[in-house]
């Protein structure tokens, strides 16, 4: 089987980070994740980090360049227009909502603060993403 | 034989043949010569031409003798040189002969010439005859004159002249004679027959018996009468005539004139024609004038104007039927009666004026005055008068009026309104105006010197583009030129700028009529301004706003990510070192987490809250029955166990925003849902009812109700009556429903009792409250 291909996880908060890397895990989801933690540097790995990955799990309120801007980066490159984009964040807001969907965000998730209710977000959507979803075939 | 040359002598001896003495023999008798035959020439020249000479015979004598004795000096000179003394000597004799006879026949002549008068006499006698003649030529001369003039005077009357020898019948004419009866010398006859046949048949028996009577001595003859030409031409003649009687009394002769009177006859047929004519145009003509004049008068009578004479001393003359009818006087109170006595107190010194400058010459004046009825009634008549003259002296004034009292009265009501428009127009608040589509102020009222602080006199008459602010010019035209197309304008805002060259604004309301404009306008610098400041406030909150969402979403994220943190270590530190805690441990790792969630919803209410508050409201129609109705599905899905009596009245709509009507429904109806939690089967209603002319709506439930003494309270926030034990909540349902309400201009309220159930009414006032001048809020 070819190596899985990585998650990228776009979260500035060090404990969000922990959090979601954790309760991926605890989903015992293998692949990689790769961690960037503004936008710039999303950004900046997407583009010279070959391969793709497999799913992006987009914080919205991120230094530098925000998470919106990233989304709408991301989706007009050819080469990540078709990239399943989960936006992840703790705003409920509709503008956000509105405007994630308009950008193309495949999914808008609020992060719960109850724990046990976020590993069981997480969890799914990991599943949900990785296996039950058929993902693009990988080009490069 | 004749004596020989001896005795003789030779000549050129004679006179010694000197020169001298010939020349003295000579000459003489040369002249002489030359005498005698001038002499007789002249006299046989006189002879000849006086053939009538008396004693001519004795003047011949005496011209042959001296043509004898000149040719005999002749003879004389002749024969100085050639002796022809034979002729010579025959010559003398016969002159000497002749000149004897001669002598013999004057002495005859003369002895008959001492019987002949005297020169003296003959002179006298002369002068006579030359006086004679004189005269003679003078009669005459009168005499021709006379006959000249009388030949005119025939001539030029064509009067013919006839004599009549009566004993004779001769009758004689003159050319004229002639000419009048056509006739030619020749052909007529002479006799009394050619006159009298001539005579027309009708005419000639009383012509005939004038002509007797007349001869007769009783009649002069003066008569007319027609003759008829021999070509049937009919003149009339008239005669005249003389009689001459002999001795006894019997007419000799008849001289007499006639003269053509045709056309005199024919004048006067004509004459008598016009004249009949004339007659005839006359009746007809006064037959009009009195139809004129029954018009005139009729006319003069059925006047409505009031028509009057006055005497110069104000007396009245006459007055027509509508001036009787008018002032209350007739027949005999007009007699003696004074214009003074009608005109009204207050005119009379006007009057007295007008009627002096009348009668004084002034021709025609324009009158008005007021005139007292007989009823004492007051009327204003205005009319002219005049003033007849008579030889240069007023003799009567002529008046015509007309009675004006009610156009008075229409003029006065006419005025008072003028002037309550005018005092309006100008004492009204607002600006009002006059303009036409050309672009000029044509009336301001005086609110205009106030708002632009102009004197109007600059404004009225001006373009009132002059004063527009550049920026509204292009708008300005475009609604005069809605106007000039026939459309109103209202709502239509420009600025105006002021004396102190600053901007006013002003807001019109015109209409168009023709080509001018009329409108009015309200200054609404103060209420722009107002606009303004609102406008900077709505800004500033909008600004803040802004910075509230911004920190509701700061919030949002901010907050909860640690919360989020301590709910999760919590969550793994029990997770992973379980076994390092006791259950007092666990039980407070559990509060902490509690806590957090806790925490967690009061930053989602605080967070709804704001929401409610500060969004945009978006009126629509808001099926209130269809929300109430998935919000309760939802309850019901969440809970399918509990068992709910639901009532809804159906087609509730409102005029609201639907975001915020369904928080208000959301949290009534979760609280009705929640405090009939105990019961076994709830009841939970949402309706309408009218109160006081307005529409009320409730959600009503038979749960734990309320103590009405902490009514108040209900919709504080955060604010609760129950205990979260008892039933869960952050008490801001209750405050966001009343914000939403409060949004919308409405009201909410709470009526319930403990354990009694408890009813929510909230109301939704139709229209958006005008909090805001802003549109599209």
């Amino acid at each position: 089987m070819v190596s899985p291909r990585p998650i990228l996880l776009i979260e500035d908060n060090p404990d969000d980070e922990r959090l979601t890397i954790r309760a991926l895990r605890r989903s015992r989801i293998t692949n990689p994740i790769q961690v960037a933690r503004d936008g710039e540097e999303a950004l900046h790995l997407i583009r010279t980090t070959p391969p793709l990955p497999s799913l992006v799990l987009l914080d919205l309120k991120l230094p530098k360049v925000d998470g919106l801007e990233v989304l709408q980066q991301l989706r007009t490159n050819e080469r990540t227009r078709l990239l399943p984009i989960v936006v992840l964040t703790s705003s409920n807001e509709e503008r956000d909502i509105i405007d994630s969907y308009g950008l193309g965000a495949n999914s808008y998730v609020q992060k719960p603060v109850d724990f046990g209710q976020f590993m069981d977000a997480v969890s799914q959507l990991g599943l949900y993403w990785l296996l039950i979803n058929e993902p693009l075939p990988a080009v490069e | 034989m004749p004596p020989s040359s001896l005795l003789l002598i030779p000549h050129d001896h004679c006179y010694l043949w000197q020169s001298h003495q010939l020349g003295l023999h000579l000459i003489p008798d040369a002249l002489i010569g030359i005498s005698y035959y001038s002499i007789s020439c002249t006299l046989f020249y006189f002879l000849r031409t006086r053939k009538d000479l008396p004693f001519a015979s004795t003047f011949w004598l005496f011209g042959v003798f001296i043509v004898l004795s000149g040719t005999a000096h002749w003879l004389t000179i002749w024969t100085l040189w050639y002796p022809d003394y034979g002729v010579s000597e025959a010559v003398k004799g016969l002159t000497a002969v002749i000149s004897v006879y001669t002598a013999l026949q004057l002495i005859l002549v003369l002895s008959q010439a001492s019987g002949w008068p005297r020169s003296v006499q003959l002179e006298h006698m002369n002068q006579q005859l030359q006086l004679e003649i004189n005269e003679r030529k003078q009669v005459e001369e009168t005499l021709r004159k006379l006959s000249t003039r009388l030949s005119l005077a025939l001539d030029s009357a064509a009067i013919g002249i006839w004599e009549w020898d009566i004993p004779q019948n001769y009758l004689e004419w003159d050319d004229r004679m002639y000419q009048l009866f056509d006739t030619q010398p020749e052909q007529f006859n002479h006799i009394y027959e050619g006159w009298a046949n001539a005579v027309h048949p009708d005419d000639r028996a009383a012509a005939e018996t004038r002509l007797q009577q007349f001869m007769d001595g009783e009649q002069d003859f003066d008569t007319e009468f027609r003759i008829v030409h021999s070509n049937g031409n009919i003149r009339f003649i008239k005669a005249h005539a003389l009689v001459q009687y002999d001795d006894q009394g019997t007419p000799q002769k008849l001289i007499g004139t006639n003269y053509d009177i045709s056309a005199l006859k024919e004048a006067e047929q004509q004459l008598q024609q016009l004249n009949q004519a004339l007659e005839a145009k006359v009746l007809e003509r006064t037959a009009e004038v009195r139809a004129g004049e029954a018009q005139l008068r009729d006319f003069f009578d059925n006047a409505t104007d009031l028509i009057q004479s006055i005497s110069p001393s104000g007396e009245i003359l006459f007055v027509n039927r509508a001036w009787q009818e008018t002032l209350g006087y007739q027949g005999a109170e007009l007699e003696n009666l004074s214009i003074f006595a009608i005109i009204h107190p207050e005119e009379q010194a006007h009057c007295q004026q007008v009627l002096e400058a009348l009668l004084a010459g002034g021709l025609v004046t324009a009158l008005e005055t007021r005139l007292v009825t007989k009823g004492g009634d007051v009327i204003t008549v205005e009319g002219n008068v005049n003033c007849r003259f008579e030889n240069g002296q007023p003799v009567a004034t002529r008046g015509i009026f007309h009675d004006i009292t009610e156009r008075k009265r229409a003029e006065l009501a006419l005025r008072s309104k003028t002037e309550e428009l005018n005092r309006f127009f100008s004492l009204a608040l607002d600006l009002l105006c006059i303009a036409d589509t050309d672009g000029y102020f044509l009336r301001l009222n005086r609110q205009w010197e106030k708002t632009l602080g102009y004197p109007l006199s600059k404004l009225e008459g001006h373009r009132f583009l002059d004063y527009v602010h550049p920026e509204d010019m292009q708008t300005t035209l475009e609604a005069i030129a809605r106007q000039a197309a026939g459309q109103e304008v209202t709502g239509f805002v420009n600025r105006y700028r002021c004396a102190d060259n600053s901007y006013r604004w002003i807001e019109w309301r015109s209409t168009p009529d023709g080509s001018l404009i009329y409108a009015a306008a309200r200054d609404i610098t103060e209420r722009k301004q107002a606009e303004e400041k609102i406008r900077q406030y709505t800004a500033q909150l909008e600004a803040s706003n802004q910075e509230l969402e911004a920190f509701a979403y700061s919030v949002a994220h901010d907050l909860r990510a640690p919360l989020r943190a301590i709910n999760a270590y919590s969550h793994i530190l029990l997770e992973e070192y379980e076994s390092l805690f006791d259950a007092s441990a666990t039980n407070y790792f559990n509060r902490i987490r509690k806590n957090t969630t806790q925490m967690s919803l009061l930053i989602n209410d605080l967070l709804m809250l704001s929401r409610v508050s500060r969004e945009a409201i978006h009126y629509a129609p808001v099926n209130l029955s269809h929300l109430a109705d998935a919000v309760l599905y939802d309850l019901q899905l969440a809970e399918p166990e509990r068992a709910v009596e639901i009532t809804i009245a159906p087609d509730i709509i409102v005029a609201a925003d639907v975001t915020l009507m369904r928080v208000v429904l959301s949290n009534l109806l979760q609280n009705a849902w929640k405090f009939t939690h105990h019961r076994a089967i709830a009841r939970i209603e949402f309706g309408m009812l009218k109160r006081a002319e307005q529409m009320v709506y409730f959600v009503q439930d038979d749960g734990a109700g309320f103590d009405m003494a902490y009514a108040s309270k209900l919709f504080g926030v955060f604010q609760r009556l129950h205990s979260a034990q008892e039933y869960p909540g952050t008490g801001i349902g209750l405050a966001m429903a009343k914000r939403a309400i409060h949004r919308h201009g409405g009201d909410i309220w709470a009526e319930g009792a403990v354990e009694k159930g408890a009813t929510f009414y909230f109301t939704v006032p139709g229209t958006a409250p005008e909090t805001l001048l802003r549109t599209g809020t």
